[in-house]
């Protein structure tokens, strides 16, 4: 008997102050979707765009969402949000991310501010921290962690970098861990402007994100495992790297950890590395990616010994104002 | 991530494109009603002729590829087995004076075949189509450019796109920095920003099993809508009044046109009394009858 748990997985939204006219004038001095590390247009002219959308998400497909995860309400086990939420860790942005996630729903997908809400899928959510959840300003400083308060009920188990969580069904365990490998200084980066995209897999990290490995597969005879991380382990070029990046598909592979998902780069991918599985979630409503926002749908599947993970992909159709399905990986 | 090469060029039509004169006799008289800005424009240019004044504004008209004549030039070319070399950000813009003289393309990958697309251009689009297109943007009242009774999307005139820029030139102006935005430019986004926005609030309410699906009353935006819009358009207060009127005017005589809003939620609809609703489509929902929920054990 085949044993599926099934998570939707979504990634960097980078919520900010709201696109409301109250708030028009303090969005567009800020230019927040230029500070999007990977806005591919950052260094042009928006043109029309720049003032007349002038936050770093786009509202429709974050309520598009909410609704699809409404809609998966009855066949998902939970929703895993793989970081940058908001697009800094300043209470303004950070509180958009936060109504988003934990608004109360009032009815269908919807809060009684009448603002779409992951919640009103009823499931488990579970959140980590991405490079911008951190960012204690406009300009990159690191170290904010209003993240971990605002989202204290959404980081389970979690010690300040790395956590995790275990499910059960028909006597099948499927545990994540979660490690956090933001930036703790600018100096950390590799080149100035790296501040803005990178990440590092800290050796202290690391060892916990194993040690925590080892113990669950201790703890829970045949539990399957896999990694979560915001930065995306594979090579994503200098600006966006996960700096050391090669030991996590390493020691994921030595460990039995057949899967790590991951986001930050905003497109889907797929890596293959040391017979371990990475799969790249793309951006689910940042500015940047309105055209090629994705939502993904992951499939645990166990069969006594056997373990082993497909993804639905399903891409935003802005004019139906849905997310359509794609061809599975 | 496609990689867009930056190769532009300019790919000239055939003569009977370059040549052919420009006309507006394609349009029968009472297709057209001038606003008064419009008659008080033409009598300070002392144009007392109307067709010539149309004549002379398109002359002066920035050169634009219009929503509705780009999809006809896409799909002409894809009834001709090269569309798929022609994607619709390929082609940038028309140019020329008074009338299309040249189509800039901007090559994304391998080499296009001129010659066929010229071709397939000639074959099938008139010139009378660059003019109609045009016409819309001319037309400076609602009901002059409605009553050409267009089928498919709602394009905004060009005053109602001129209050929304205006609204977001002073915020532009008082955030220190300006807005440059060519007309078809801000058609587009207009038109794009109504669509998704529309399209947002009706997924909201199909999943919410409203009594109340109507979007005015009494020929007017309610007023959760009305905030709403004008949110969504960044629209500043003083210029509300002027843009929700003219906004419903142009949506619901569209709508009551043939135009269709619709989507996956279902469509936009003109009721009797000439008031805007929408007619939703069930809620969708997945449901796996093998499905069990796992228990949380930490």
């Amino acid at each position: 008997v085949t044993t599926t748990f099934s998570y939707i997985h979504l990634s960097d939204f980078h919520f900010c102050t709201e696109p409301l006219r109250l708030n028009a004038l303090n969005l567009i001095k800020r230019n927040v979707r230029e500070t999007i590390d990977t806005c591919r247009a950052q260094r042009q002219k928006f043109g029309i765009a720049s003032v007349a959308k002038p936050a770093s998400y786009v509202p429709s497909i974050t309520s598009g969402v909410a609704q699809f995860c409404y809609k998966h309400t009855q066949s998902i086990d939970g929703i895993i949000v793989s970081g940058d939420l908001a697009t800094t860790g300043m209470t303004t942005d950070i509180g958009v991310a936060r109504a988003f996630v934990d608004d109360p729903p009032l009815g269908g997908f919807r809060s009684e501010s009448r603002r779409p809400t992951l919640n009103s899928a009823r499931r488990p959510i579970y959140v980590l921290p991405g490079n911008h959840d951190r960012y204690a300003n406009n300009f990159a400083t690191t170290n904010s962690r209003l993240f971990d308060f605002a989202f204290e009920h959404y980081l389970h188990n979690f010690n300040g970098y790395v956590g995790h969580w275990v499910r059960r069904k028909t006597g099948q365990y499927l545990g994540f861990i979660y490690a956090d490998f933001t930036l703790r200084a600018r100096t950390d980066a590799t080149t100035k402007l790296g501040a803005y995209g990178q990440g590092r897999v800290y050796q202290d990290v690391f060892d916990d994100l194993k040690k925590q490995t080892f113990a669950l597969k201790s703890k829970y005879r045949g539990i399957s495992i896999s990694w979560v991380v915001h930065f995306a382990p594979f090579d994503c070029g200098p600006h966006l790297e996960l700096i050391d990046w090669q030991q996590i598909a390493q020691a994921a592979s030595a460990a039995g950890v057949l899967t790590t998902l991951c986001g930050h780069t905003h497109n889907q991918a797929k890596i293959q590395a040391h017979g371990h599985t990475i799969y790249c979630a793309g951006s689910a409503g940042c500015v940047d990616s309105e055209d090629s926002s994705t939502a993904h749908l992951l499939r645990f599947e166990m069969d006594g010994s056997n373990f082993g993970v497909r993804r639905e992909n399903y891409r935003w159709n802005g004019r139906q104002i849905k997310f359509e399905r794609l061809a599975d990986d | 991530m496609t990689d867009i090469l930056p190769i532009s060029r300019f790919l000239p039509l055939p003569r009977y494109f370059r040549k052919a004169p420009l006309t507006v006799q394609a349009y029968e008289p009472e297709e057209f009603s001038a606003s008064p800005v419009d008659d008080v424009q033409r009598a300070i240019a002392q144009v007392g002729e109307f067709n010539i004044w149309v004549t002379k504004q398109l002359a002066e008209m920035p050169s634009v590829l219009t929503l509705a004549l780009e999809k006809r030039l896409i799909s002409t070319l894809e009834s001709h087995d090269i569309g798929h070399e022609i994607l619709q950000q390929t082609i940038l813009h028309f140019s020329g004076h008074g009338f299309p003289a040249e189509v800039e393309l901007r090559q994304e990958e391998g080499e296009i075949d001129d010659d066929r697309v010229l071709a397939a251009i000639a074959q099938e689009i008139e010139p009378a189509h660059f003019c109609q297109e045009r016409a819309h943007h001319v037309t400076a009242s609602p009901s002059g450019q409605l009553a050409l009774k267009m089928a498919g999307d709602f394009s905004p005139s060009k005053k109602l796109t001129d209050i929304w820029l205006s609204s977001l030139s002073i915020l532009a102006k008082e955030a220190g920095k300006q807005v440059h935005v060519h007309p078809f430019e801000a058609a587009q986004e207009f038109s794009k920003t109504l669509y998704s926005l529309l399209g947002t609030i009706a997924q909201q309410l199909r999943y919410e099993n409203p009594s109340d699906t109507l979007l005015s009353r009494q020929q007017r935006f309610t007023a959760a809508y009305q905030i709403q819009l004008c949110d969504a358009f960044l629209i500043i207060p003083d210029q509300a009044a002027d843009f929700l009127s003219l906004l419903f005017s142009e949506l619901s005589e569209a709508i009551g046109a043939g135009c269709t809003l619709n989507g996956d939620w279902g469509e936009l609809c003109l009721s009797l009394t000439q008031d805007l609703y929408f007619r939703l489509s069930p809620p969708d929902f997945v449901v796996d009858p093998n499905f069990v929920e796992s228990e949380e054990v930490e």
